[in-house]
């Protein structure tokens, strides 16, 4: 029986692990993000696109991003990165590095010390459950004009 | 007797019950990263300018200044939100449903506060709250002397979804002064 317990904690330990912070590398400082989400008409539909302009400063030369991302799609295949004079200095490829990880590969290094501009566009969907970015339902008695909460 | 009995019965008989869809969010400590690409990690602080586009029938909240609504050629409305202070990405709460009661409160020092509620009892107990809390940190910064660090001169926004069995288990609000 205490075999079991052992091994249910133990698993139950990797798991905690393993779902939550998966921390990234210490090469870049996020700034600011300029975000749009764009709902569904009615919320019938779980599905959201978004997009991103994300500000970022470089502590180190870099020649890839990395960003948490869960369960959506980097639509874009090519995120541009452009400089403080908003010029494209890079080209990224985006692949998919674990199910919270995405990696943008640069096509050219990114120098120490600089602001740059990530521009990418995404989808998703709303979760079910109360975590995250969800959906839920409520419901209104209707009489006519009237509701009833 | 029996007249309010058939007024009551062809009253419920007109009741139509709708299910409304309302989106939240609840991204503490780890889920912003379900809405969007970012470094989804408290230590990592950035500003949050956000914006959402949704039907015009639909309202939505943030824990940001709303800078308005635009219309879009396609009869959808973009709700814009001025920046945030520098907060993690858990700390960005935002949510969209068709029907929201606004309560809006000027306060002494000058700062505004909404609430919103989709009770008013909840919206008065609320703003009893926040109340309560600015009575006390006027207390602490009196006998300190000082001034409590502060973001900004903001906003109190409280979010409540209409969860009918629990709605202070999905109690969400940010508090800034």
């Amino acid at each position: 029986m205490q075999k079991y317990l052992f091994l249910f904690s133990f698993i139950k330990l990797l798991s905690l692990a393993t779902q939550n912070d998966v921390a990234l590398p210490n090469t870049i400082i996020p700034k600011v993000y300029n975000l749009e989400l764009t709902l569904s008409t009615t919320l019938s539909s779980r599905s959201y696109t978004g997009s991103l302009l994300f500000t970022f400063y470089t502590l180190e030369d870099i020649n890839e991003v990395f960003l948490h991302s869960r369960q959506h799609q980097v639509s874009q295949i090519e995120a541009p990165i452009l400089d403080e004079s908003y010029n494209i200095t890079a080209n990224t490829t985006v692949t998919r590095e674990s199910a919270d990880i995405i990696r943008f590969s640069l096509s050219s290094n990114l120098s120490a010390n600089r602001t740059y501009y990530m521009v990418m566009t995404f989808s998703g969907n709303l979760m079910i459950t109360s975590d995250g970015f969800f959906r839920s339902a409520y419901s209104v008695f209707e009489n006519g004009t009237e509701r009833f909460m | 007797m029996s007249l309010i009995s058939f007024n009551v019965f062809f009253f419920l008989l007109n009741l139509e019950i709708v299910c409304r869809w309302q989106a939240a969010t609840n991204f503490y400590p780890h889920s912003a990263r379900h809405a969007f690409p970012c470094y989804d990690n408290p230590n990592y602080r950035a500003n949050f300018q956000l914006s959402i586009v949704h039907s015009s029938s639909f309202n939505s909240l943030a824990n940001a200044e709303s800078m308005g609504r635009a219309d879009l050629p396609n009869g959808n409305i973009r709700s814009n939100f001025q920046y945030t202070n520098a907060i993690a990405p858990s700390s960005l709460a935002f949510f969209v449903m068709s029907s929201l009661n606004f309560v809006q409160q000027t306060k002494n020092i000058g700062s505004t506060e909404h609430i919103v509620s989709l009770r008013e009892t909840e919206a008065s107990f609320t703003g009893k709250f926040f109340n309560s809390l600015d009575v006390l940190v006027a207390h602490v910064e009196l006998m300190l002397n000082s001034t409590l660090p502060s973001g900004s001169s903001h906003l109190h926004h409280v979010a409540l979804p209409d969860f009918m069995d629990d709605v202070r288990g999905f109690y969400k609000f940010n508090y800034y002064r």
